[in-house]
């Protein structure tokens, strides 16, 4: 009984002490120190940003290399096959002496 | 300097102002941030990404409450936020000390230093603070606003965005479930 009481007596205590705890008053020194960090993310920021930026930029570049030298590369192919197709054909007719301007 | 004038030279990112505004207001985050971690070095912290938050979001803020209660709002989030992420490296801290081989170090911080107060306080409020922190998260921040002096049950349901009655049974669910934890830390404590 007795222990019942002192346990609720201590729960009572604890329950307020926080109400009643002293707020403790901050760094003289604490506003330096913010505005130091916000510098510190602003100019973060900024830089991130342009690397953001660059990176942007660098990869634009690179796709738009890219697709020039596939596009070069693919008319180049296009006009040997071409060429190579028309070699093809005649190396054919006159091989099996092939005359167009038949009988047909 | 009256509120609107100081919420106008805040978004003309005037220096002065926010200066006179840090020195205006830095007690009342202070409060707000101490309550909810019970320790100065934590409450600092918060106390700085609360003003650093303001500083970035003043210029959308459009006087739809009190300038105090938009603050308060920041400094209640950048509260939770903060006691997340600490539970977060505690468990993590707990995690990687079963993986390690040095069990002696020592993996959760205490609540903290606090200079001011006597050492039992400190021990009660550290005590409260653990218990505190088992509560549903709108039961803590209820309980925890409710503990500020001076702070209205009116202002309290704005922060919260809860009606006064929904507020008052937060509160009174907080208390009967504080009183139970405590009596259990009690029973095998004293």
């Amino acid at each position: 009984m007795e222990r019942n009481k002192h346990i609720d007596h201590e729960v009572e205590k604890t329950l307020n002490v926080l109400k009643e705890a002293e707020v403790p008053e901050p760094n003289p020194f604490l506003y330096t120190r913010l505005m130091n960090e916000i510098e510190k993310r602003k100019t973060g920021r900024t830089s991130s940003k342009l690397n953001i930026s660059f990176a942007y930029g660098v990869a634009m570049a690179l796709l738009i290399v890219l697709n020039t030298f596939s596009l070069i590369y693919y008319i180049d192919t296009d006009t040997n096959v071409t060429g190579n197709r028309k070699e093809y054909i005649s190396e054919l007719v006159d091989e099996y002496a092939i005359n167009y301007k038949s009988e047909f | 300097m009256s509120e609107t004038e100081l919420i106008y030279r805040l978004q003309s990112t005037d220096p002065e102002a926010f200066r006179f505004f840090y020195d205006t207001y830095h007690k009342l985050v202070m409060t707000v941030c101490f309550k909810f971690c019970g320790n100065r070095e934590d409450a600092e912290d918060i106390l700085q990404e609360v003003f650093i938050q303001v500083h970035k979001s003043v210029q959308s803020f459009n006087g739809d409450s009190k300038l105090s209660t938009w603050l308060y709002k920041i400094s209640v989030t950048k509260s939770i936020d903060f006691i997340r992420s600490k539970n977060r490296k505690k468990r993590f801290g707990i995690l990687k000390s079963l993986f390690s081989e040095d069990t002696e170090e020592e993996i959760i911080a205490s609540p903290g230093s606090n200079p001011s107060g006597s050492v039992e306080e400190k021990e009660r409020l550290d005590v409260l603070m653990k218990q505190i922190n088992t509560l549903p998260e709108n039961q803590r921040i209820a309980f925890t606003l409710s503990q500020i002096d001076g702070m209205s049950y009116k202002e309290i349901s704005e922060i919260m965005k809860t009606s006064n009655s929904s507020l008052e049974s937060l509160i009174f669910r907080a208390r009967q479930n504080l009183k139970k934890k405590l009596s259990n830390y009690y029973e095998n404590n004293l």
